[in-house]
């Protein structure tokens, strides 16, 4: 028996269909399942409340005086709620034009990773050319690469080309973030490709497709699902980034990040807990939005992210 | 004179240009070269050439404002201090303590959800969704959130605390070095707990519910239908999860960054607030420590770093391979 358990997989259903699971249930047994029930009903609240409960204290401090912020405690009750706050922030730390910076680097980085990861992974997975094995060996090493190591040289280069310390340091951003992901990207994009049979791409030529017209006319409608799966995570991974923005845009005033303005404001107003929690607010409800009308798209993203990559 | 050589392999009948492509190597795969070309542009620029510059400035004695051909070379002596340096062994124990106890933490804590989920309850997808939450978040934006909720001034945990009679005055968490580490990672565990929980998630429902019951009507118990099904289907996403939380939790930064900022003292300073102490940027991340510029210095740090990840994260995945082939 223990045998035929430790192989889930090799168990034909209809073997078990003989025996309704239902029709042994004993009375006893049914009390201890109701009461599995309920303990589990209640982890799970626990741990939805553990969730949901810092974010919810989060719009209620944002509507708060900043008196009523420290005598307030656990409570979420707000009685005369101060909208002001939130135009507060949105003056004081240069919000409009801190969402403009982070939408200019979210677009750009998603348009340039879709782009370019499969552009790669449509030649390496479809052409055989000199220097192929190379490439796929070098991107495989440095896969193992953390980014945090190469902070510190990738920043002289950007100094090296004058994209530090003024608006061109948004290019830097994106190029250091998009060089960054890119290979982890080509890893996933090459495993769907290899899901796509090479006749395909063959027939198309000989009826006329040229190499580039097969990968955007065949290839890329294909890969569109995995492509959704990484526009998914690179807009996540950039729009809550802080480490890289905070190196080359900490210092300038019109070039910061919402996450980056946040936390400058944040070092300079150390108390103005109300103020802060409203800019809080506003860097995390658009992605909390996406997130709900996209959730499968999240969930199952991030998981072939782990299982892929 | 071309019509004498005779070709010493047949000629296809018809002029297939897939495999006239084959033939013709270099030129005929332009548009492949082409099509690798940014990618591999931006590979070199900021991965390659990098990893070799950084090597050789954790050589010099270079404090990265001037130019780095000014910088005077001094052989391996960062490397020698970096070995003596008691603060930087501090934060390579300050970051493998937080990697290991997110690892002890979040698994069984993640595969329970994940259990209690599994068991065929209404609003599956609503808790998964709630629980999935934090992660979609910034960690900055969340640290900074809990930088007030953990205040003494105020924060509404040490009010809760006071009212409960727990504590008689409150507790600065994030200022004490009793607390500050474990505050820290307990708000990060907050926030990655989820992603674990779908991982699990995931891989429990691969399993037919059948399975449980037939495993029930031969009598196995809870604990037997646990270790015969359960064990056995998530034991390879374990292990990928272990490697992804070692990974990811090697490289911490910005928890720390935003919430502490490295201290008090050194005591919540992890190895990359620890490289950052020694450029001459980004030294917002460290709230209280002054940065110093030596890129030398810092340099060496990174490769440090480096090493120390890729080593625990390889000797992770070589010990997964010998268990997978038991």
């Amino acid at each position: 028996m223990a045998q035929s358990l430790s192989e889930p997989r090799s168990l034909d259903d209809k073997d078990l269909d003989f025996v309704s699971p239902a029709a042994i249930e004993t009375p006893g047994s049914r009390i201890a399942g109701f009461a599995w029930a309920t303990l589990r009903y209640l982890l799970l609240i626990f741990y939805a409340v553990v969730c949901l409960y810092p974010f919810a204290w989060m719009v209620a401090t944002s509507l708060r005086t900043a008196r009523g912020t420290f005598k307030a405690g656990f409570s979420l009750w707000v009685t005369d709620p101060q909208w002001s706050n939130y135009t507060d922030i949105w003056h004081a730390a240069n919000i409009p034009r801190a969402i403009v910076n982070t939408v200019i680097i979210t677009a750009v980085c998603m348009a340039l990773t879709i782009l370019t990861t499969s552009m790669t992974a449509y030649a390496l997975s479809r052409s055989d050319f000199p220097g192929r094995k190379f490439v796929l060996v070098a991107l495989l090493t440095t896969l193992l690469v953390p980014g945090e190591m190469l902070i510190i040289p990738t920043y002289y280069v950007n100094r090296t080309f004058g994209l530090v310390g003024d608006g061109r340091a948004l290019i830097a951003v994106i190029l250091v973030m998009t060089a960054g992901a890119q290979v982890f990207n080509i890893y996933l994009l090459l495993g769907h490709f290899a899901t796509i049979p090479k006749d395909l791409f063959e027939s198309a030529e000989l009826d006329g497709e040229t190499y580039v017209g097969a990968y955007w006319r065949i290839a890329f409608p294909l890969i569109r699902p995995a492509l959704a799966t990484i526009t998914l995570l690179t807009f996540m991974g950039i729009w809550n980034a802080y480490l890289i923005p905070l190196v080359y845009l900490a210092p300038l005033k019109d070039f910061q990040t919402l996450t980056i303005a946040l936390i400058q404001y944040s070092k300079r107003f150390q108390t103005l807990y109300h103020i802060m929690a409203a800019g809080g607010v506003i860097a995390v409800i658009p992605i909390m939005i996406l997130f709900v009308f996209l959730q499968r798209y999240f969930i199952r993203g991030l998981t072939e992210g782990a299982t892929k990559g | 004179m071309a019509q004498t050589v005779a070709p010493t392999t047949p000629v296809p009948a018809v002029s297939n240009p897939v495999v006239r492509r084959r033939r013709n190597g270099w030129k005929q795969h332009r548009a492949a070269y082409l099509m690798c070309a940014p990618t591999m542009v931006l590979f070199f620029v900021f991965m390659v050439f990098p990893i070799g510059f950084v090597l050789y400035t954790s050589l010099l004695d270079w404090n990265g404002l001037t130019s780095v051909f000014d910088a005077k070379w001094v052989g391996l002596d960062n490397y020698n201090t970096l070995m003596h340096d008691t603060f930087w062994w501090n934060a390579v124990r300050n970051t493998l303590l937080y990697a290991v106890i997110k690892i002890l933490v979040e698994i069984p804590l993640a595969l329970l959800l994940a259990m209690a989920l599994n068991s065929g309850l209404k609003a599956t997808t609503t808790f998964r969704a709630i629980g999935f939450l934090p992660v979609v978040t910034s960690i900055a934006v969340v640290s900074l959130a809990f930088t007030f909720f953990f205040s003494p001034q105020g924060g509404a945990f040490n009010k809760l605390l006071l009212e409960l009679g727990m504590i008689d005055r409150p507790i600065a968490f994030l200022g004490d070095r009793a607390t500050a580490f474990w505050t820290v990672t307990g708000v990060a565990i907050w926030h990655d707990l989820g992603i674990n929980m779908v991982f699990f998630l995931a891989a429990l429902q691969t399993v037919p519910r059948d399975l449980y019951d037939a495993a029930k009507v031969d009598g196995a118990g809870a604990v037997d239908r646990f270790k015969s099904i359960t064990v056995p289907t998530i034991r390879p996403l374990t292990a990928v999860i272990i490697t992804l939380s070692l990974a990811g939790s090697l490289k911490v930064f910005d928890y720390f960054a935003v919430m502490t900022g490295g201290g008090p003292g050194f005591s919540t300073t992890t190895m990359v607030l620890y490289m950052f102490r020694y450029t001459s940027f980004g030294g917002g991340g460290l709230a209280g420590a002054q940065t110093i510029p030596q890129v030398g210095y810092g340099s060496a740090i990174a490769i440090g770093l480096g090493v120390i990840i890729m080593a625990i994260v390889l000797a992770q995945q070589w010990i997964n391979r010998l268990q997978d082939r038991r």
